[in-house]
């Protein structure tokens, strides 16, 4: 191929795995393990060929379980070079946690509260995380604003209720 | 010649006012989502894919369309005028188009980027025509068997090919295959890892997943970036005329032609999409050229041939899409699955029962290439100030796009839960560097390819043999398996060059 070494930005490069992956390698062989015996456990089809809706399953969980050794094993021949890099993460690591409790609770208020009230919160929460408390003005009024153009387009123009 | 007169009812089709509308929308939407650095044209169709439920499925598809190239024009907006990449399509265009802004010559580099995408997209779009119903009808002789030694061969090639990390590829695409088994197995009946919840018998609608994949999980991403004191340069605001001189343009039309050949191939074959289009296309040009240590310094033919190559490349891409029902790349496998919600079938019949759907949406390639590069060059300017647009305004509100979107595909909180741990998967595929498009194409294809397995089966009363007993069959696994060896295989020559 002409694919030139060196033009490829740095994601690019190997076209094995790398060291650092060897706890996905083992994460990824576990599940490929449990998904195949759970595979195999699929009740029989009562009409037709019996194993009908295991082939797949099966095959599917028998290759995550070849690739995780393939992962495992070559993880293991190049050397490990491990590298402490949890400090760097941590910060966004708490933001993006934030983000997602915020993302549950809206899930589970949304039908209780309803489209517009729960819609409002979440927005301004989320804006309010990424911008600060002192910009609340302007955070609350850009999700009141978008709140009401997306329940005005659902409701008047595609015609589909919110709750 | 009926070729012709079905594309002459296509335009028709196009020029119905509302046609147009959002036609020229979608290109708008496209060029900004194209624009903003972390959202690309799968983003954008997928945040737009519940809104099409409502319209007309030939509409749906323009618009869809209309955003996929677009996004190719407006991807290389912000890697020349910041070095950073609208999308993976326009990482090439960073190479020599920045190096030009620093130069001085912004104005040259934005107007060969906008004339190179609309000659690539032009000269796709009809290679797109004539190669359209050919192709339709080899789709004729498939049955069974082919179909599935097809898809086994497309989800091969894009594991192995996406980005080069084969394994990580596999895993992506198993994925993508265990979210299709979720569900009632309509041969069956069987419940198929529905954990005893009632919603997850109608299986995990596709949409989900791309929402959840390519939405919020993008989202979760970029909030990383985020916060980090990042040292914006200023955007360049004002512009001379944008335009190229005779010089550049001598310099730049061969390469342009060659990129466009090279992207138009590489987006038909399943998998390569538009990074790798572009990227092959810099190198080739590279290579070829007299001088190529201007490369990288800011030669204009290095911005031209990729430029020209991602847009040719999204046209490929469509082109299996509607023929085969192979979609060519992530963003096409979108549109497959549009197609399918729609209940059409891809293949000779789109053509021959839905004139409207199939010429119409190829009459709009030709025609929204020309509203996109009216609307790139001389509002290239205008345009350029959207990225101003703070992202942590942004980012928020496309994710309330992202629950709302899915929540109108089935009114159901369910699916709120499912997006949110896609999201989830899609930020973690990100973080481990791998590869969502196989995913995305499993997920998509992934009833069809069981089914088609099965039924082969049936035919064949259990016998396995069925798969090599065509000559089309064998051909596509033959394929299929050397699209596996291959990169392992040029991997460990390559280690031997290097260990010498």
């Amino acid at each position: 191929m002409i694919f030139a070494r060196g033009a490829f930005p740095a994601g690019f490069g190997g076209i094995f795995v790398e060291a650092k992956d060897r706890y996905l390698a083992i994460a990824v062989l576990a599940f490929g393990l449990v998904y195949t015996i759970a595979a195999w456990n699929l009740p029989r089809a009562p009409v037709g060929n019996p194993f009908g809706p295991v082939y797949f399953p099966l095959g599917l969980g028998l290759l995550v379980t070849i690739i995780g050794s393939l992962m495992l094993l070559q993880s293991w021949k190049s050397q490990v070079k491990e590298e402490k890099t949890i400090g760097k993460h941590g910060k966004y690591a708490l933001r993006i946690m934030i983000v997602l409790l915020l993302c549950v609770g809206y899930a589970l208020v949304f039908h209780m509260l309803g489209f517009l009230i729960s819609t409002l919160a979440f927005l301004s929460a989320f804006l309010i995380i990424l911008n600060g408390l002192k910009k609340w003005f302007l955070s609350v009024s850009i999700a009141l604003l978008d709140t009401l153009g997306v329940w005005y387009l659902f409701e008047k123009v595609f015609l589909i209720n919110l709750p | 010649m009926p070729t012709l007169e079905y594309l002459m009812y296509g335009f028709r089709v196009v020029f119905i006012p509302s046609n147009f509308l959002w036609l020229t929308l979608g290109c708008f939407l496209g060029t900004v989502i194209g624009m903003l650095p972390g959202l690309g044209p799968a983003t954008g169709i997928a945040l737009l894919l519940p809104l099409t439920f409502v319209m007309k499925p030939e509409t749906a598809l323009i618009t869809m369309c209309a955003i996929f190239y677009g996004a190719m024009f407006g991807g290389s907006r912000s890697s020349i005028l910041l070095n950073i990449p609208g999308d993976g399509s326009a990482v090439a265009s960073c190479f020599d188009g920045y190096p030009m802004t620093l130069k001085g010559e912004a104005e040259a580099a934005l107007a060969i980027s906008a004339i190179a995408s609309f000659i690539g997209g032009l000269i796709s779009s009809v290679a797109f025509v004539l190669l359209a119903l050919p192709l339709a009808k080899v789709a004729l002789m498939f049955g069974p068997p082919e179909y599935f030694a097809l898809m086994v061969l497309a989800l091969t090639a894009t594991a192995s090919m996406s980005e080069g990390k084969i394994l990580k590829g596999l895993l992506s695409m198993a994925l993508g295959l265990m979210v299709a088994m979720v569900g009632l197995d309509p041969q069956s009946g069987v419940s198929r890892f529905t954990f005893g919840n009632l919603e997850l018998q109608g299986g995990i609608d596709f949409v989900v997943v791309i929402i959840g994949v390519y939405g919020l999980g993008e989202v979760l991403k970029n909030l990383e970036k985020m916060g980090r004191k990042e040292v914006m340069q200023p955007i360049k605001k004002k512009f001379g005329r944008i335009w190229i001189s005779k010089e550049q343009w001598r310099r730049s039309i061969v390469p342009i032609l060659r990129a466009t050949s090279v992207g138009f191939l590489i987006g038909i074959l399943p998998g390569a999409g538009g990074t790798i289009a572009a990227l092959m296309s810099y190198n080739i040009e590279k290579s070829l050229s007299k001088e190529p240590e201007r490369f990288g310094k800011g030669a204009i033919e290095g911005l031209a041939a990729p430029e020209a190559a991602n847009n040719a490349c999204s046209i490929g891409a469509i082109l299996p899409t509607f023929t085969l029902g192979i979609p060519g790349s992530g963003t096409a496998a979108i549109m497959l699955g549009a197609l399918m919600i729609y209940g059409l079938q891809p293949g000779p019949l789109l053509f021959e029962f839905y004139p409207e759907i199939g010429w119409g949406v190829v009459a709009s390639l030709f025609v929204g290439n020309v509203i996109a590069a009216l609307m790139n060059l001389p509002l290239a300017g205008l345009l350029v100030r959207i990225l101003a647009v703070p992202p942590k305004i942004l980012y928020p509100l496309i994710t309330a796009l992202c629950f709302i979107g899915v929540y109108a595909i089935n009114l159901s909180v369910v699916d709120f839960y499912l997006l949110i741990v896609f999201g989830l998967l899609g930020y973690a595929m990100r973080k481990f560097e791998t590869p969502t498009a196989p995913m995305i194409l499993a997920s998509v294809v992934g009833r069809k390819f069981e089914q088609s397995f099965r039924q082969s089966l049936m035919l064949s009363h259990g016998d396995f043999s069925i798969f090599f007993k065509s000559g089309i069959s064998i051909t596509l696994l033959i394929l299929a398996a050397l699209s596996l060896i291959y990169p392992i295989v040029s991997g460990a020559l390559k280690k031997r060059r290097h260990a010498i």
